[in-house]
């Protein structure tokens, strides 16, 4: 048993981290969320480059054919530096379609030509497929993720009765952004009146397809969240040992240190629940959802108590404009939010091991 | 143990059991060739030992954990309460912590494989186990109502007492194998790099 990063697994996570540190340094991130979407095309084009939009889709459609502890690697990297823009989303919904069994854009996704969303939640904000209520094609998707920059939609929706997904023109619909606590990932709602779609799945298919590709995104997102609970970590140790108080570094202070501690517990055991995830995602173990489950779930809560400490270690600088640490707070509520939060996870796992 | 001039005083601890005691020595004398290590190098000696107790007891606990857990899970059928949406979220966190604990314990094994010995980091182990059984005991006290304070030697006591038992011994987890407060001064300083607190 070997529970480590394989040597070329180090080289890609390296590789990524000098990558984001030269092409999406901190000034860069700001930049970018005082834009309307949050999106780089240029740093999207050299993200395509280096083979990250297709990290996990197969190689006879454009992708590098790598598993999800590849994706993870990747993705901490990517949370670690806060790139901003449409990563998860275009993942997700290039794993959906792959679910599926269509090979449609997913060489157009991986090459970064196109954009791709999924549309799944309504109003009644549920994360389950099954509260899927709207009928092809009308009436309003909400809380969609980087929908202005998508050429292409896929969109949960009932066909009858059945859950049924549909592949949608990106400019054939309505888009209202929703403004939201995030400013590296935007948010919109989509108003639907019939436009032209293509059926990607139903019934069954769609199910599966959508269940696969949001354990999928859930484990690339529970390893964005580790990388922000690294780099909150870093920064509040940082100031820990250089803030001094009493003449003393703050640090020194166990009142202090013991909440580092906890930030340290909290991160590496979420490292190591999302890297099982991956791995039992990648080789189709049978607990793998509980395996995402446990990651997400643990993840959730470890990252917004990370965060919480982070603040309030740095006392009043950490609940300033200036300091980074909100910003890494904020993407972390969304994260949170993102795919079901630990709540959510909590009943899915009663009903995987309590009822089974 | 038997040289002449130790005396062994048992302490009887808050669970009612005496796994710990005091020891005397009076004129105790020790062949040179029971030396452990180096004269002058015991603290070394004795942190390697709590070190590996630290980084590896984690990986047999889980294995109790969730065999605890799995009856819990029976309890709470046989109880009804395993359809209350708060017991669900209570068991299922407890789950997600076992199993995160086991992913925690397999990297760790991976590094002391590589590097040969346990690092520092071995105490988050040992701030996880001890404080999640804690929790965990709570959530089972909740679970058995009534039923979790029936002691051993009670006829309609689940599991011959051990719940109320569990519960009780649990205190000692944070305390025993060095207190989360010096795991927790560990991290700061072995891992974090944060100047000693002491």
């Amino acid at each position: 048993m070997q529970f480590a990063l394989s040597e070329s697994q180090q080289i890609l996570k390296n590789n990524a981290r000098k990558f984001f540190a030269a092409e999406c340094p901190m000034s860069e991130v700001r930049r970018l969320m005082e834009t309307d979407t949050s999106h780089d095309p240029q740093l999207w084009r050299a993200m395509a480059e280096q083979g990250f939009l297709g990290v996990v889709l197969p190689e006879d459609a454009g992708g590098m054919g790598l598993g999800l502890v590849e994706l993870a690697a990747l993705a901490e990297e990517m949370g670690r530096a806060l790139v901003p823009g449409a990563f998860i989303s275009t993942l997700l919904a290039g794993a959906v379609i792959h679910a599926a069994g269509s090979k449609k854009h997913l060489a157009e996704i991986a090459s970064g030509r196109i954009n791709a969303t999924v549309a799944l939640l309504e109003a009644n904000a549920s994360w389950d497929p099954a509260a899927v209520q709207m009928p092809a094609l009308t009436g309003d998707k909400l809380f969609v993720p980087d929908a202005a920059i998508a050429d292409v939609l896929i969109v949960a929706a009932r066909n009858g009765g059945e859950l049924a997904l549909y592949l949608v023109n990106g400019e054939s619909v309505t888009k209202t952004p929703m403004p939201a606590m995030d400013l590296t990932r935007r948010l919109y709602k989509l108003t639907f009146n019939n436009p032209p779609a293509e059926l990607l799945a139903s019934g069954d298919a769609a199910r599966q397809a959508l269940d696969y590709a949001l354990d999928v995104a859930t484990v690339a997102l529970c390893a964005e969240m580790t990388g922000f609970m690294q780099r909150t970590l870093d920064i509040a140790v940082e100031y820990a040992k250089t803030r001094k108080q009493f003449g003393k570094p703050i640090g020194q202070y166990q009142a202090v240190q013991h909440q580092c501690a906890d930030m340290l517990l909290w991160t590496e055991s979420s490292r190591s629940a999302t890297y099982y995830a991956a791995w039992a995602m990648t080789e189709k173990v049978p607990e793998a959802r509980v395996a995402v489950s446990v990651a997400k779930a643990y993840a959730s809560d470890a990252c917004r108590e990370v965060g919480n400490r982070g603040v309030q270690v740095q006392g009043g600088m950490g609940f300033t404009w200036e300091n980074d640490t909100h910003l890494f707070y904020r993407r972390a509520k969304a994260s949170e939010i993102a795919f079901g939060d630990a709540t959510f996870h909590r009943e899915r796992i009663a009903k995987l091991v309590i009822d089974k | 143990m038997k040289s002449p001039g130790i005396e062994v005083r048992g302490l009887k601890q808050m669970s009612g059991e005496s796994e710990f005691s005091e020891l005397f020595f009076r004129d105790v004398s020790v062949p040179a060739e029971n030396v452990l290590g180096k004269v002058n190098d015991g603290w070394n000696v004795a942190i390697g030992t709590l070190m590996h107790e630290r980084g590896t007891l984690g990986a047999a606990l889980q294995v109790n954990y969730r065999r605890n857990f799995s009856r819990l899970v029976e309890i709470a059928r046989e109880l009804r309460r395993n359809c209350d949406p708060i017991v669900r979220q209570k068991l299922a966190q407890c789950f997600v912590e076992i199993e995160v604990m086991r992913c925690n314990q397999m990297r760790a094994f991976s590094r002391i494989n590589e590097t040969g010995v346990p690092g520092p980091e071995g105490s988050i182990q040992k701030i996880f186990w001890s404080e999640f059984n804690q929790r965990f005991q709570q959530v089972a006290m909740e679970i058995l109502g009534p039923h979790g304070q029936l002691a051993h030697g009670c006829l309609d006591a689940y599991d011959e007492g051990q719940w109320a038992y569990g519960y009780l011994r649990s205190r000692g987890n944070t305390i025993e194998a060095g207190t989360s407060e010096i795991q927790r001064n560990i991290l700061g300083h072995f891992v974090l790099g944060l100047p000693k607190s002491y």
